[in-house]
């Protein structure tokens, strides 16, 4: 059987390599950012979980960046091999102001990267798909934990308030995230994920349409300037 | 209306084996029974524990008052 890694087309190579190194990034500062407060959650319970997910967010990134080294046939000599400054998501690149910013990103950022993980669960690129079955099935407790407590928090007025501005930032990010359409189809035609950067974010607007609704927002309230994003990081460049 | 207003004391359970019976492993503060189950999957996670449970304590009825029933009803420890 050929290697699939060596058959594998420039495009669809470079493209995949990208991707992955993007979604390393974002979960390994997805895992800072939760970590600051994994000693400051409003309840105790709340926090252990949350140190949980630290924990798990940081062993996402670790298992993709082993992956990176299969992708680039070289073992790496430390973190500083792929940390790359400004290649996260901007939301990520501050500390959360509040308890409910966290509450927003788990629910439509974290929850975005997953649904570029769970497309990758069936991927013909082995590497690629046993590493993703885990990381999903400990996703699944983030999902669970982030809208239990947005669902929450947005039954008060004030506090809904306080999330609705975080949330469309945060959900203009997460779907440019995917890319513009048409992205990714080089990884969906050659069955390396099964969805294109349109189908991802249909997949994403399922999921978080109801929390969106929770905090009184419309999923049509959010558009993507797509003239500011940059296909080199993949990312929304910071507001000044 | 403050923000985390209502929260519920829940009994966790677990046991090892199927053969063997549920055993008190701990307590969860949680608002509600999904957030109790996560939060005793995360916490009481020592073990690969064949089964889990929470109950709500106030859910739990004592026998006879003079059995302690009067601690666990008015939810202290």
């Amino acid at each position: 059987m050929s290697d699939p890694w060596v058959s594998m087309e420039d495009d669809v190579r470079s493209t995949l390599q990208a991707l992955v190194h993007s979604l390393a990034e974002n979960k390994k500062l997805l895992g800072r950012r939760y970590s600051e407060w994994a000693v400051g959650g409003p309840t105790l319970e709340a926090a252990i979980a949350l140190s949980a997910m630290t924990q798990d967010e940081l062993g996402h990134s670790r298992v993709l960046y082993g992956l990176l080294e299969e992708l680039r046939g070289m073992p790496a000599t430390g973190d500083a091999d792929w940390t790359v400054e400004g290649w996260s998501l901007s939301v990520l690149t501050r500390p959360f102001e509040t308890w409910a910013h966290l509450v927003v990103v788990t629910v439509l950022l974290d929850s975005a990267l997953t649904t570029l993980v769970e497309a990758a669960t069936t991927s013909v690129f082995p590497p690629l798909q046993r590493r993703t079955r885990k990381m999903v099935e400990e996703e699944r407790y983030h999902d669970r934990y982030g809208f239990q407590w947005l669902e929450r928090l947005a039954r008060h007025p004030q506090v809904r308030r306080v999330m609705a501005e975080p949330a469309l930032q945060v959900c203009t990010e997460a779907m440019a995230w995917f890319g513009p359409p048409g992205d990714l189809a080089p990884l969906r035609a050659t069955g390396i994920l099964n969805a294109d950067a349109d189908e991802l974010r249909d997949r994403y607007c399922r999921r978080i349409r109801s929390a969106l609704e929770a905090l009184d927002l419309r999923l049509e309230a959010v558009v993507v300037p797509w003239d500011r994003w940059d296909p080199a990081w993949r990312r929304l460049p910071l507001d000044d | 209306m403050p923000v985390l207003d209502h929260v519920e004391i829940y009994e966790v359970f677990a046991r090892r084996r199927r053969e063997e019976p549920l055993r008190h492993v701990g307590t969860v503060t949680a608002p509600n029974v999904e957030m109790a189950r996560l939060y005793a999957r995360v916490i009481y996670d020592e073990d690969m524990w064949d089964a889990m449970v929470v109950v709500p304590r106030a859910a739990i009825i004592p026998v006879e008052p003079r059995y302690g029933g009067s601690s666990w009803r008015s939810g202290r420890e």
